[in-house]
């Protein structure tokens, strides 16, 4: 066995060696170096949609190459540097990977609540940390939210409808506005009423179950942020119950997932989420219970 | 869940009467999870009939009784009853479309031909409909050309233009295998006027009750080649023929066209040459005419290609490709009554959109006018609209405001009101128009399809339970 010193010293050793190999390289890198750069004089490598990300240089298709990109998020014809991707495409993979990180542990911010006059209700986690360690508290309600929910309706509304930032709060913020005018313009179509939306901090679906058995509606619609990836981080699920009761079967559950952009656009899925509620309220069911 | 539908294809042409059915299978593409994505997953072609001479009582005039016997008949043979039908299309091709009885002949076949059923509209569409079956559309989309299908019948030669599978442009001509038909001694029974006139200008002796003369008539037939090759854009010959034998008008010479294909039974002869020593087999000029396109169009034999239908690319197109589905998002009051048929499209140009509703409603107003009869008052039309890609709220109540100023005298009269849109936001759209109308009138929002002014659209009854509408879009001008 090497002891962790003698292999330090090891690789001290060979790095030094190929340091002295190779100064040619040491000189280029330093010469285009530039400091002092501001961030206006840089290319912003986020600013392009995937499908346009394309870089093969004398492809004897591109317009085939540029069509079949267009059906796929996936990196491809990004071309590489020997057997390595280039180095923005390293990049925009890295910032790409940021927004995903952003979406999770950034907090949701107040102000967008503020601005909208929503309520803001609180699981049982009191921080980021709290909540992506330990699902069970993020499925029920604080205290003192449960006693402000009680209040808050005068009477049980048939739906309720809320959102929670669940493992992405920049979905929620991406989505919000279009998708929860479209569910309660498309309930009012049907002619059914629903109680006003709140959202949820640290929240996770189930959550849904306590706040169905507090406010006693017959169905209760969870936004939640998805768990975000490299393609977006914009993405938002809604999860459906029916009399749902905290602790019941996760088969209950009715879901509508994949709402941004390039996915189902939110109106559309508002309104697809409105004619849901509507069959579940006269099936008196969700999840695989019902048929739809 | 998948479900499936039959369609019935009938083509009756100026030469061949043909029947086919076919079985579609439409399924939810989609996860459980997720907004449903409906599609024609499967088109299997179940029935074919053989092929019928068109019974005639003579020149002007289809025998409706033959013409019923033979397609009662191929129901019979296919097991199939009209009720089992749920979609289709019946087409009365060629010369014989403007043959007096077309009318009752198309009034029979709908009742034959389930509920839900385009009767023949005229030579542009019948065009594309043969382009589709020919199956000369779908190569524009694999292989990313502009491609143009020529289905040369026994009275015309049917062009369509098509760009990554939509038809861009259309023409037609009086051209085709029975422009000239003869006795079984080779005396010539009936020519056509066009092609009388053709004759004329360039000193071809041909008349009715003379024989006919194999050179004469190949003369004429190379001219009638050629009237297509300039068409196409390969080479221009004489423009004054081309104009004598345009049945309304030729294509628009707009996109160069990379491959042409030939379909009907024309088109079938040029792949496949008559190989028997006669000159007219079937007593008319098809087999001649298809041996001087070969000629005419030899230098150009890189841009033809043989389709995957000929002979019977009509009637596969009349029967697979003239139906499409809504979007799998959209919204209808459940209490109007389907199918509806044949209603007029208005449209907008797209700029418009961004109006005002008043100043949209100014715009879309002489176009109501325009179906708006002094004694019936206002008429069914669909508003037809381009829409925003993953639109704001906002955009969709916008939207809202701006077909209800528009469309006033639709809402004020007793006809449902009809949107056809092409962005996917026909859901959210017409949930908001039901409460902007106090639910009080029947909508029916659609997306997903694409529909242009002076089209006219037919829309079936539901399918996969009430989520989708079938629906035909019936293109009669090409610009």
């Amino acid at each position: 066995m090497v002891s962790d010193d003698k292999l330090k010293e090891i690789i001290a050793q060979v790095v030094g060696e190929m340091m002295k190999e190779a100064p040619a390289a040491k000189a280029t890198t330093k010469a285009c170096c530039c400091e002092n750069v501001s961030d206006d004089d840089l290319e912003d490598l986020t600013a392009y949609e995937l499908n346009e990300w394309y870089q093969v240089p004398n492809a004897k298709d591109e317009a085939e190459y540029r069509r079949l990109k267009m059906v796929t998020p996936a990196r491809l014809g990004v071309w590489h540097c020997g057997p390595r991707e280039m180095t923005n495409t390293m990049l925009r993979f890295r910032a790409d990977h940021a927004a995903a990180q952003d979406a999770v542990f950034n907090e949701f911010p107040k102000a967008f609540l503020e601005e909208r006059g929503i309520l803001e209700l609180q699981s049982r986690c009191d921080s980021k940390d709290t909540y992506l360690t330990r699902p069970d508290l993020g499925r029920r309600l604080s205290e003192d939210s449960a006693n402000t929910l009680k209040g808050f309706y005068k009477k049980a509304p048939q739906v309720v409808v809320f959102a929670t930032d669940g493992l992405s709060g920049t979905a929620i913020e991406a989505n919000y506005d279009i998708v929860i005018p479209a569910i309660m313009n498309g309930l009012k179509a049907h002619g059914i009423e629903a109680g006003e939306p709140f959202f949820v901090r640290y929240g996770r679906v189930a959550c849904q179950d306590e706040v169905s058995e507090i406010s006693g509606c017959d169905v209760c619609v969870c936004l939640v942020g998805e768990r975000p990836g490299l393609a977006t981080a914009k993405s938002m699920s809604a999860y459906i119950t029916y009399k749902g009761t905290i602790g019941m079967s996760e088969a209950r559950r009715t879901v509508v997932s994949n709402i941004h952009n390039a996915g189902t656009p939110a109106a559309e899925a508002g309104a697809h989420i409105a004619d849901i509620v509507d069959i579940m309220l006269k099936e008196k069911a969700s999840g695989t219970d019902l048929k739809l | 869940m998948k479900e499936k539908i039959l369609s019935a294809g009938i083509d009756i042409g100026t030469s061949t009467t043909q029947v086919i059915f076919s079985r579609f299978t439409i399924e939810n593409t989609s996860g459980e999870y997720m907004v449903p994505r409906i599609e024609i997953t499967n088109k299997e072609v179940v029935y074919e009939s053989k092929i019928y001479t068109t019974p005639l009582i003579d020149e002007r005039t289809i025998d409706e009784d033959a013409v019923h016997n033979i397609i009662v008949g191929e129901y019979a043979a296919a097991g199939l009853r009209a009720e089992d039908i749920d979609t289709g299309a019946v087409i009365i091709t060629g010369e014989t479309a403007r043959k007096e009885n077309a009318r009752t002949v198309l009034n029979f076949m709908s009742g034959m031909a389930g509920d839900f059923v385009v009767a023949t509209a005229g030579n542009d569409l019948e065009g594309v409909i043969a382009g589709r079956g020919a199956g000369t559309s779908a190569m524009s989309l694999k292989q990313h050309v502009v491609t143009a299908n020529c289905d040369i019948g026994g009275g015309t030669s049917n062009i369509a233009v098509f760009k990554e599978n939509r038809p861009v442009d259309t023409g037609c001509f009086d051209i085709g295998g029975r422009l000239i038909k003869l006795d079984s001694t080779g005396k010539i029974l009936y020519i056509s006027d066009h092609l009388g006139k053709l004759c004329a200008k360039h000193n071809i002796n041909l008349k009715v009750g003379n024989k006919i003369e194999y050179k004469e008539i190949y003369k004429a037939c190379v001219l009638m080649a050629q009237v297509l090759a300039t068409t196409l854009g390969f080479k221009t010959f004489d423009m004054d023929d081309l104009a004598i034998m345009t049945t309304d008008h030729p294509l628009h010479d707009l996109e160069e066209i990379k491959f042409v294909t030939f379909s009907g039974g024309v088109g079938n002869l040029i792949y496949h040459p008559y190989e028997g020593k006669d000159d007219f087999p079937y007593n008319d000029i098809g087999v001649v005419l298809a041996r001087a396109i070969n000629e005419v169009f030899a230098p150009f034999m890189d841009k033809v290609v043989e389709p995957a239908e000929t002979i019977r690319a009509t009637v596969i197109g009349a029967g697979t490709q003239t139906m499409e589905l809504s979007g799998s998002t959209i919204a209808f009051s459940q209490n109007t009554k389907l199918p509806i048929k044949t209603i007029p499209v208005i449209k907008l140009a797209e700029e418009a959109e961004q109006f005002s509703p008043s100043e949209f409603a100014k715009h879309l107003e002489p176009m109501l006018e325009w179906y708006n009869d002094p004694d019936e008052g206002q008429e069914l039309v669909a508003l037809s609209l381009k829409g925003a890609n993953c639109p704001l709220f906002k955009e969709i109540e916008r939207y809202a405001d701006l077909i209800i100023a528009g469309m006033q005298p639709i809402i004020k009269s007793q006809h449902p009101l009809i949107v056809v849109i092409e962005e996917d936001m026909g859901k959210s759209l017409g949930q908001n128009l039901m409460v902007k109308l106090n639910r009080s009138k029947d909508i029916i929002c659609i997306d997903s399809v694409r529909t242009n002014q002076g089209d006219y659209i037919d829309i079936g009854e539901p399918l996969m339970h009430g989520r989708i509408l079938p629906v035909v879009v019936k293109t009669l001008v090409f610009n």
